[in-house]
């Protein structure tokens, strides 16, 4: 029959298939490989096989090795030293370029002493994602997510018990009449202002005590766009550049998005509105942000709408 | 983000601005007022006062500079207008609401702000006090020129200021109106005096009195205030009154 519980996987209670099972059933053959040929842990294996048919083990086994695999390919895009990810399963390996830094293999050591992978040489590490992590936990299902938020303003309550889930991939257009209170939920989502109740999450980090780890992930443009007027389009995004310690190069990129390349050199306080709006874009685009919060962000004379591969705001006329 | 990178960009937004035009031709102006000042007097009459008060000639134009001229009555209102400077950006073009939704700790915005502050501060009294050395020598002074004295000159108003700087600070931050801050500059000056003149003892509790009182630090004091107590003063009451602001700043909603 197989083997009740082996090293606190359950699925190595699966010895055979059901198939080869019920052929053994049919004979009224017992097969027992456990210790001492224990009718117990027979018991037990034949309950755990029970369970990964009605819980779909296999399955979740598949989906969330891909789904590891998946992220490890991505970050094997930014990081040339890896060089091939493999997986079957929930047995995933990261195999590097060779490393001889003494540094890698003591981080490496510690890995495994914490139990966060299961073996590694010169070349690669072995991962064994758990079993027992649920969909939702693993994949970091919503961006933004309110709990209850509320605000208020002396008697006045702008913001009402809103509760908001957004998730990742998306566009999220956020709707209401004026005064119904999209700028307060905004300006709390950016740590703005500060809730009256309830409590706002981005990237399932609470604003609140995580506020500048989410910020470096997050473009926003709030109501109009904010400039110093005195500064040149150039020098106002390398100020946010310099926030943001992103590369310089970012700047050309996110001026072209926004077909402000030739006024680069201008002064802000000489821009049209529109000018100054696609400006504030740009700055929100700085540094590749994971989400992107724009308050009010069609104003004036630009139409924006998602169109390139990344998902990147393009301007239409 | 690290304080020095965050006071370099404090810097570059002051690029083209007003502020320098401040902080280098207000000292100067004090300077050629002084030079005027020196040109035109009875000389002779000032090398008696001189010796008649047993001073030198450099500590003499010091405390021409500090008290006839009306330098220690100018810097808290100096100040003023140099923090609603250094805050003016933020809010013409609305851009604090930009600032803080950049990962920044709202703490180093806040002490940026301040290190700034004091530097346009430092840089004002710097001046001045070089500026002075300069009219000396114009004027003909003999004796050679007592850096030490202008040194601490310099160190002694700076400690006597911190505390107006971070008042300032903290009205600069809270108040859009840039008129707000500079009235009540004006006003803690003007109470400052009218409290002082009744109680000299308590000027020691009056932040925008320490510059005044501590141009006296060469001369053992100022009707009867120790310098020394404008100097520690000055610093424990603009960490105290940093603190707070720290603590407000903090808990502001930025709409």
């Amino acid at each position: 029959m197989g083997k009740g519980l082996g090293n606190g996987y359950p699925v190595s209670a699966v010895a055979m298939s059901e198939d080869i099972v019920n052929k053994l059933k049919e004979k009224s053959f017992i097969y027992s490989q456990s210790h001492q040929n224990d009718p117990l842990g027979c018991a037990v294996a034949s309950k755990v096989v029970n369970v990964i048919r009605e819980e779909k083990l296999i399955e979740r086994c598949e989906e969330i090795g891909r789904y590891y695999a998946g992220k490890l390919e991505k970050l094997g895009e930014d990081y040339n030293s890896i060089k091939e990810i493999r997986s079957r399963g929930l047995m995933i390996a990261i195999e590097f370029d060779t490393y001889e830094n003494i540094s890698v293999s003591m981080i490496f050591r510690d890995l495994l002493d914490r139990g966060y992978i299961i073996a590694y040489g010169s070349n690669f590490l072995r991962l064994d994602p758990s079993l027992l992590i649920k969909k939702e936990d693993y994949m970091c299902n919503y961006l933004i997510r309110t709990e209850n938020l509320s605000k208020q303003f002396g008697r006045i309550k702008a913001v009402n018990g809103v509760n908001l889930k957004v998730p990742e991939g998306g566009v999220y257009g956020f709707l209401g009449p004026n005064g119904a209170g999209k700028s307060t939920t905004i300006r709390m989502l950016l740590g703005l202002i500060k809730p009256t109740e309830g409590e706002a999450f981005l990237f399932e980090r609470s604003i609140k005590t995580d506020r500048i780890k989410i910020l470096r992930q997050v473009g926003s443009m709030v109501e109009a766009p904010s400039y110093y007027g005195h500064l040149t389009a150039y020098e106002n995004l390398k100020i946010i550049c310099e926030i943001r310690e992103t590369d310089e190069k970012e700047i050309d990129r996110v001026l072209q998005i926004v077909d402000l390349k030739d006024s680069e050199s201008r002064k802000v306080k000489d821009f049209s509105m529109g000018m100054k709006q696609r400006l504030g874009i740009a700055g929100a685009l700085l540094g590749d942000p994971r989400l992107l919060i724009l308050d009010e962000p069609t104003l004036e004379d630009i139409f924006l709408t998602i169109t390139d591969d990344k998902g990147w705001l393009r301007k239409e006329e | 983000m690290r304080l020095w990178q965050l006071f370099k960009l404090e810097l570059a937004k002051q690029k083209r601005r007003l502020i320098w035009a401040v902080v280098i031709l207000l000292p100067l102006g004090m300077n050629g007022m002084m030079f005027f000042y020196m040109i035109f007097r009875d000389y002779n009459k000032f090398l008696n006062m001189v010796a008649s008060e047993g001073i030198g000639l450099w500590q003499a134009i010091m405390l021409e500079n500090h008290y006839a001229l009306g330098w220690s009555r100018f810097m808290p209102i100096v100040i003023a207008v140099l923090s609603t400077l250094v805050y003016y950006p933020e809010y013409k073009d609305d851009s604090w609401k930009n600032l803080l939704s950049q990962p920044l700790a709202k703490n180093k915005i806040l002490l940026a702000k301040f290190m700034i502050i004091t530097f346009y501060t430092g840089l004002t009294v710097a001046l001045n006090a070089g500026g002075l050395i300069l009219v000396g020598k114009l004027v003909g002074f003999t004796e050679s020129v007592n850096f030490l004295l202008y040194g601490k000159y310099v160190l002694y108003q700076m400690a006597a200021l911190i505390g107006v700087i971070s008042i300032h600070n903290w009205l600069g931050s809270y108040f859009k109106n840039i008129l707000i801050p500079i009235a009540f500059s004006l006003g803690g000056m003007i109470i400052s005096g009218i409290v002082f003149n009744f109680s000299t003892g308590a000027g020691r509790y009056l932040p925008y009195f320490y510059h005044y009182f501590i141009g006296g630090f060469s001369t053992g004091g100022y009707e009867g205030l120790s310098s020394y107590t404008g100097f520690v003063e000055g610093i424990i009451f603009g960490i105290i009154i940093y603190l707070l602001s720290y603590l407000e700043f903090k808990r502001r909603d930025i709409s």
